[in-house]
């Protein structure tokens, strides 16, 4: 649910971030981790988890009401090759992500003795630069979410297609519950009762 | 006192793990000798020996392992990237990972 508040419109100043969750689970199927990424230049810490600054775009990010399933492309560095071989070691398919956008005020900050406006607010809690973000002003909203449908990749980037959440009602059952062939009496019972995620009654 | 990225390093390695003060005729008071003559100790692969002593290669990198390359020395932050102090800039930066580092863990933390 996007809520954009006044918090830093209130101020003319303010810098705007996104912050990636993809889900990994392991190939039989249980949960293994949630990679954190963001398109900042340093790290971003949000007080619970830390994302890791990745060279990432994606081509649009509209919002629309409209009944189908929207979908996004989305490009991130492979840093060589680690991101394949962590995607190939475990299913990013079907499983959930997340675009958070923040939209901040840098806080002041004197450095060297000279006092910027904005600045990078890297507190120094970690031997790397990191922006402390739980302790900054800030509107932040989800304004995608969804399950990565499929991805390439080659040495220097990954690619993935990222649909929304409404592509679960185009499956009203379980993909690979049963052999369409072998059961196709069965499926057609249940495409006869499901329609677009609802009971069928009309 | 000079720092370089073996320096921040060690210190940091130091606080939180058992590692050894001296090595192959060098103590810990000599440190400012290797900041010194810090390109022939890494023509050497003198730092690359040293983490070895009490280190074991591992493949995959997790925060606190140590990152070497040719010329570095860094830690892990995750298994996707590494800090290391960068000297003509005086301050830490963080680097992707790369396939010619060579990633070690400490063996007695």
């Amino acid at each position: 649910m996007k809520t954009l508040t006044n918090t830093v419109r209130s101020d003319e100043a303010f810098a705007l971030l996104h912050l990636f969750e993809f889900d990994m689970y392991n190939l039989d199927n249980t949960f293994k981790e949630t990679l954190y990424f963001t398109d900042h230049d340093i790290f971003v810490f949000d007080g619970t988890n830390e994302y890791t600054p990745l060279t990432i775009t994606f081509d649009r990010l509209a919002e629309d009401f409209s009944m189908q399933s929207d979908s996004i492309n989305l490009s991130i560095d492979n840093i060589n090759g680690a991101l394949v071989t962590q995607a190939l070691a475990s299913e990013w398919r079907n499983n959930r992500c997340k675009v958070i956008r923040v939209v901040y005020t840098p806080p002041q900050q004197i450095i060297d003795g000279d006092e910027y406006d904005f600045s990078v607010t890297d507190n120094r809690l970690v031997e790397y630069p990191r922006l402390e973000l739980f302790d900054l002003d800030k509107d932040q909203y989800t304004p995608f979410e969804g399950v990565i449908d499929t991805f390439s990749a080659t040495t220097q980037a990954l690619q993935a297609t990222l649909t929304t959440q409404f592509t679960h009602w185009a499956k009203p059952y379980p993909s690979r519950t049963y052999n369409q062939n072998e059961f196709s009496s069965i499926v057609d019972a249940i495409v006869d009762v499901v329609y677009w995620g609802r009971q069928k009654t009309v | 006192m000079i720092n370089n990225c073996f320096t921040v390093v060690y210190h940091y390695l130091n606080e939180r793990f058992i590692i050894p003060h001296e090595w192959n005729g060098w103590t810990v008071a000599d440190m400012q000798t290797f900041v010194k003559d810090e390109k022939k100790f890494l023509g050497r692969k003198d730092h690359i020996a040293f983490f070895r002593s009490f280190c074991t290669r591992v493949d995959n990198a997790e925060k606190d392992v140590i990152v070497l390359t040719r010329k570095s020395v860094g830690v892990a932050i995750n298994q996707f990237t590494y800090w290391v102090h960068n000297e003509d800039l005086n301050k830490v930066e963080h680097k992707p990972l790369d396939k010619s580092c060579l990633v070690m863990r400490v063996n007695h933390g």
